[in-house]
């Protein structure tokens, strides 16, 4: 569950949105479309703070975070907790093994025990096929290897929300298919997890999303259903955006 | 002809000289780490753009970097009794201005020059250090001092160790200047041997072969070093021999939670 309230965020005098209230209930899988530039990426980064809001309120069903108010550093590592993220370009601890780069969240900030730690970061690797390249480094992989250690870093933390910004951008087309099938193989095997996604892979969304938001001019101008959004667009920008996206699909 | 070159001599020096060579690395690496440190603070200075300090930093660096050291030692050695004098004058403390030890001179001249010399690497290497990486880590909920320990000074080490390893070197061999502040280390001891047997040649070239091995003696332990941990670089898989214990995962099946099958 997730409550966002009056949010606002501008970088220096460009308001990025302003007021944006929106709920996500646990289990949903939201699926954030639109333009770019839009600020797709710096709603979903002030879900977990690496932006900071300018304001309004973010609530998880633990803990709540008020913008301009004094966060403690332990409320900040909880909040934090709510979600992991996967990044569009991966973002792995390049110094670390594969099995480090799970680990490393586990023992460092839920201080688990190394034997916990590994069963854990164990079975992440295997659910996105990768547990016999544990010993590896990131620069051994390719880009889809790596974007799966990545997915297997983010649920090892066993958060509530999964926030994915454009897991397969970066990422040859060829690669593609392979992480959004570990995708939509998490997806369904977690029923209860909540995933927030921003992707230009609108064929994947339609298939796992169960709401999608259209995202431009600083607010959510649209909103519902997949078969809502992609067949029966109300709104003009919508329509424009799809019909745009449809053309360079089929070009 | 008495011996004009005695090859025994430079023998029957190294061994007394080398009783010194203790001194020599307690210099080189108290200087080095008080360097360090004293680097890195100046890097975050700059970094952070701290007013009024990083302009005095700057001025600090430039000044140390473009003068020898040797005047350097000079200037802390007459320099830090006259402040000891004014010390004494202002605040009517009672330091003994004539009895400070010489090797405080020493360290103070070379820490300062090597954090002056290590700073400007030190604010690159933390620059050049990924964003995403710390982004990343941020996201787990890793506190600011955790992914300064954990990923930012072990990635920056990394990148700034070439440099580093070479401001090691010259520090020293510039260690060897410390006779200037009547500190007995390796070359010191040199010049009383010889001011005792007009051997000069003789326990100058002892004296050279030995700085001469040091140096060896360090650049093969900093390449051992950079091997070490510049092991992600490598591009061939890695061994078999695991470190993983699979029997962790006895059971797998308990991963796929309910509904579809992995494939
Ligand atoms: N740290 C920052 N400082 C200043 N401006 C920023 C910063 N981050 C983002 N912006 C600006 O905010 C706007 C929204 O960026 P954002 O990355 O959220 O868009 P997006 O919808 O994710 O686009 P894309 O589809 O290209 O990823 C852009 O104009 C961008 O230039
Ligand atoms: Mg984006």
């Amino acid at each position: 569950m997730i409550k966002i309230k009056g949010l606002s965020k501008s970088f220096h005098n460009n308001t990025i949105f302003s007021d944006l209230n929106l709920e996500i209930a646990a289990g949903e899988i939201v699926a954030i479309i639109g333009p770019s530039g839009a600020g797709k990426s710096t709603l979903l980064r002030c879900l977990n703070l690496l932006e900071t809001p300018d304001q309004g309120s973010i609530e998880f069903n633990q803990v709540a975070y008020q913008a301009g108010a004094k966060i403690s550093q332990t409320q900040l590592t909880k909040f934090r907790q709510q979600t992991t993220m996967v990044f569009q370009q991966f973002n792995l601890f390049r110094q670390k093994t594969v099995l480090e780069n799970v680990l490393e969240g586990l023992l460092v900030v839920k201080k688990l025990s190394r034997s916990e730690a590994e069963k854990i970061a164990l079975e992440k690797l295997t659910l996105v096929g990768l547990v016999d390249h544990a010993d590896y480094y990131p620069g051994q992989l390719s880009g889809g290897q790596k974007q799966r250690v990545g997915i297997a870093r983010a649920l090892a933390m066993n958060s509530s929300t999964l926030l994915l910004d454009e897991p397969t951008s970066a990422l040859d087309s060829e690669l593609v298919g392979e992480v959004l099938a570990t995708l939509r193989q998490v997806v369904l095997q977690n029923p209860n997890q909540t995933v927030v996604l921003i992707s230009h892979e609108l064929a994947f969304v339609q298939q796992v999303a169960t709401r999608v938001l259209f995202f431009d001019q600083g607010g959510i101008l649209e909103e519902g259903t997949p078969e809502q959004i992609f067949k029966n667009p109300k709104n003009e920008r919508t329509q424009q955006f799809l019909s745009r996206f449809n053309q360079q699909v089929f070009s | 002809m008495a011996k004009v070159f005695d090859p025994q001599l430079v023998l029957r020096d190294i061994p007394k000289l080398l009783a010194y060579l203790p001194e020599t690395l307690l210099i080189t690496i108290i200087s080095l780490v008080i360097g360090l440190i004293l680097g890195l603070g100046i890097a975050m200075v700059k970094i952070h753009r701290v007013p009024v300090l990083d302009r005095l930093l700057a001025i600090f660096v430039s000044f140390t970097r473009g003068t020898p050291i040797l005047v350097q030692l000079y200037v802390t050695y007459y320099g830090i009794p006259i402040v000891l004098q004014y010390a004494n004058y202002y605040w009517g403390t009672h330091l003994n201005v004539n009895n400070v030890p010489g090797l405080l001179f020493v360290l103070v001249t070379f820490s300062l020059n090597e954090a002056a010399y290590n700073s400007e690497n030190i604010r690159g290497a933390l620059q050049a250090v990924d964003a995403g990486e710390i982004e990343a880590a941020t996201a787990l909920g890793e506190t600011q001092w955790q992914i300064l320990r954990r990923i930012i000074v072990p990635e920056a080490f990394v990148i700034a160790l070439p440099t580093l390893g070479n401001a090691l070197i010259s520090l020293m061999k510039n260690t060897s200047l410390a006779f200037v502040a009547s500190v007995v280390e390796m070359t010191a001891r040199g010049q009383i041997i010889a001011g005792n047997d007009y051997r000069y040649f003789e326990v100058y070239l002892a004296l050279a072969i030995i700085y001469w091995g040091l140096t060896i003696i360090t650049e093969q332990l900093i390449r051992l070093v950079e091997k070490r941990i510049t092991r992600f670089q490598q591009q061939q898989a890695p061994q078999p021999a695991k470190k993983v214990n699979f029997n962790l995962l006895k059971h797998p099946a308990s991963v796929v939670k309910r509904g579809e099958t992995l494939d």
